[in-house]
């Protein structure tokens, strides 16, 4: 029954995938991304990484596209693209994605990568069963501490680069009387 | 009930990243080449989670913690990447909004200053 | 196999019906406490006492003129509502109602899904609740649902921050994300709400912003902006915003208690019917909430969420695990002092800002 369920949400996911990119409307690409997204935790799932699969869906269909279709609502009914230029890219382009779809195929999935381990994963022992217990003894006991430590730098990092990028003061208060922002 | 092979995870990751470098190709609005950038990214964290899941119980018996660490690998990257992904994507929709209020438009190809 | 199938099948009809069921009686109920509230008697024409109001309410709205405004994005307007009540509805899959019983020879746990994640499928759902309303509000093709949605979704956004780091605590004291291990771990224990009663309020506080609920309802405020996101809307597709919102506040209603009051715990009456008393008693800490505080402007409703609730959620969560770390016996007494602790260096924080504003005040 995983099989189908994996068949059926792996041609969702494709197509979904192609129709977001063919898309006109940019809100519409945002949107079918999402659905991409989220839909990608049925792999997740599948692969016993529940942990995984719910932060998929709370950062990247829950937030990151939320950010995404903010920014679109708000800029972008005024950027249509002209589809009268540029047209020549696309069959290059379409050439390109296929060789590149292609080669990642053949030597990943071919025969001959998969020298350790077995086609069909066994069964997982014990504390791998439990997803979220075998993350927090990977991640916070040994070589992976100070890795989360930079990661949340990094968070703080990007907060304060796009408060400097994006927020103005408003029109003529260089007074030191305005009020606090 | 049988497993999923592994080459499956790793044709739809292929598939998903080859549809994301077409975005990238193809198209010009800024913001629809950062979601295809966003789409290669995902299907990059579905390679490592699958090659984890492969990877896992021939790690485990190689012993001990380490052993659970490098059966986990695959899904910590995961992790780092979401991390990071959230970053990115507020600093690079931070700079196209900057973009656009200089240049009302959305246009990657209208971004050519420095185009000799 | 087919036997399980069915009792799944019967399981889905009857949290449905009973999602379904709580809006009308949600209504009705909300209607009656705020006009007893306000002093007055609140609908007591249709049927006796009113109890036929909701049906009254539903068959308007349904046969209501449906209108799309012009130059409105058709599918995503009609996408909207849809988008705003699944969420809300799936909430409802891991929300555990009961006791095991016995049915059929098989043990039936009343709940739809036992996840070994389940309080982070119920943030992922309260993220995905955002959609609903941005799509709203921008498909309007007007302005003041523009405005409110943006507001909406900054506001929901905000808020599901201190959401998440409240639920930190007691995931910290139960050691589990799973739904029904957290009911169960509050059986064999204390109630949650007893170590964590600073997590508690600030859980209720920002469920009440993320069901857009007075006095966080500024988005939606009449007002204001003349209705927010649902400005445009009429008929079946306003029937269903309404729903989606009166669903939303009794999934969250139902994680409170699941996660805080111990769920279906309780001594003489049968589980499920303890579960419905707690579930009723947050709800009407919801409407008492709405009926008697005024609404918050919409710069102090971002600072609450960013400067006060999530410090003091992160706060709350550093003293639990501080005191979980400690080398003592682990005993419910430290943790709630810890929380007790909190509580007093917050009335102290603010005791000392009013007086230091009475001080300016009488300089100046």
């Amino acid at each position: 029954m995983a099989v189908w369920l994996f068949d059926a949400a792996a041609v969702v996911l494709v197509a979904c995938a192609i129709a977001a990119i063919v898309q006109r409307n940019p809100l519409y690409t945002a949107l079918l991304m999402g659905v991409v997204f989220a839909g990608l935790a049925i792999p997740f799932v599948l692969c016993q990484a529940e942990l995984l699969a719910a932060l998929q869906v709370i950062v990247y269909a829950g937030a990151i596209v939320v950010l995404f279709v903010i920014v679109i609502t708000m800029l972008g009914s005024e950027s249509r693209e002209a589809l009268e230029e540029q047209l020549s890219i696309r069959p290059a382009g379409t050439l390109c994605a296929l060789v590149v779809g292609i080669l990642l195929a053949a030597l990943l999935a071919g025969p001959a990568v998969w020298v350790w381990g077995s086609q069909r994963a066994e069964s997982w022992p014990t504390l791998l069963s439990r997803n979220t217990e075998a993350f927090s003894a990977a991640l916070f006991t040994g070589r992976y501490i100070v890795p989360v430590e930079m990661a949340s730098l990094i968070l703080l990092a990007a907060m304060v680069a796009v408060v400097v990028m994006i927020v103005r003061p408003p029109p003529g208060s260089n007074e030191k009387t305005t009020t606090k922002q | 009930m049988a497993a999923i092979p592994t080459s499956h995870y790793i044709m739809l990751s292929a598939a998903l990243f080859a549809v994301g470098v077409l975005g990238v190709l193809i198209r010009r609005n800024a913001i629809v080449i950062f979601l295809a950038i966003e789409l290669m990214l995902n299907a990059v964290n579905l390679a490592f989670v699958a090659m984890a899941r492969h990877m896992g119980p021939v790690a485990t018996k190689m012993g001990g913690a380490t052993g659970l660490v490098d059966a986990m690998q695959g899904q910590v990257f995961v992790i780092f990447v979401l991390a990071v992904a959230g970053a990115e994507v507020a600093v690079g929709l931070a700079i196209i909004v900057a973009l656009f209020r200089h240049k009302r438009t959305l246009d990657v190809d209208e971004v050519n200053l420095m185009k000799w | 196999m087919l036997v399980q199938i069915l009792i799944l099948a019967i399981k889905i009809v009857c949290v449905l019906l009973f999602v379904m069921g709580m809006v009308p009686v949600l209504i009705y109920i909300e209607r009656k406490l705020i006009a007893d509230f306000q002093q007055r008697l609140g609908p007591h024409r249709v049927g006796p006492w009113g109890v036929l109001q909701p049906i009254a309410d539903g068959l308007k709205l349904f046969l209501k003129e449906d209108i799309m405004p012009a130059n409105a994005n058709k599918l995503v307007y009609v996408l909207a509502p849809i988008a705003s009540m699944a969420p809300a509805i799936m909430m409802f899959a891991v929300i555990p109602f009961g006791e095991p019983v016995d049915v059929l020879g098989h043990r039936v746990g009343l709940w739809l899904a036992d996840l070994n994640i389940g309080l982070l499928y119920v943030l992922a759902l309260s993220s995905l609740g955002v959609y609903g309303i941005i799509l709203g509000g921008w498909s309007s093709n007007s302005k003041y649902p523009l405005l409110g949605s943006m507001r909406s979704a900054a506001q929901m956004v905000s808020y599901e921050l201190p959401l998440a780091v409240t639920l930190l605590g007691p995931l910290l004291l139960a050691g589990t994300l799973s739904m029904v291990g957290l009911v169960e771990w509050q059986m064999s224990n204390h109630w949650l709400v007893l170590m964590q009663p600073v997590a508690f309020v600030l859980f209720m506080l920002c469920a009440v912003a993320e069901t857009n609920r007075a006095p966080f309802d500024l988005p939606e405020a009449e007002s204001e902006l003349v209705a927010g996101f649902h400005t445009e809307y009429s008929g079946f597709k306003f029937a269903m915003f309404f729903m989606a919102e009166y669903a939303a506040i009794v999934s969250i209603c139902a994680v409170a208690v699941t996660v805080f009051l111990g769920g279906w715990s309780g001594p003489v009456l049968p589980p499920i019917m303890w579960f419905l008393i707690k579930l009723f008693a947050l709800i009407f800490i919801f409407m008492w909430l709405r009926a008697t505080f005024p609404r918050l402007r919409y710069d102090h409703f971002m600072q609450l969420a960013w400067l006060r609730l999530l410090p003091l959620a992160l706060a709350s969560v550093f003293l639990t695990a501080l005191v979980l770390c400690l080398p003592v016996p682990e005993s419910p007494a430290l943790v709630a002092a810890a929380n007790a602790g909190v509580i007093a260096a917050v009335l102290l924080f603010e005791l000392l800002m009013r007086a230091r504003r009475r001080l300016v005040q009488e300089k100046g």
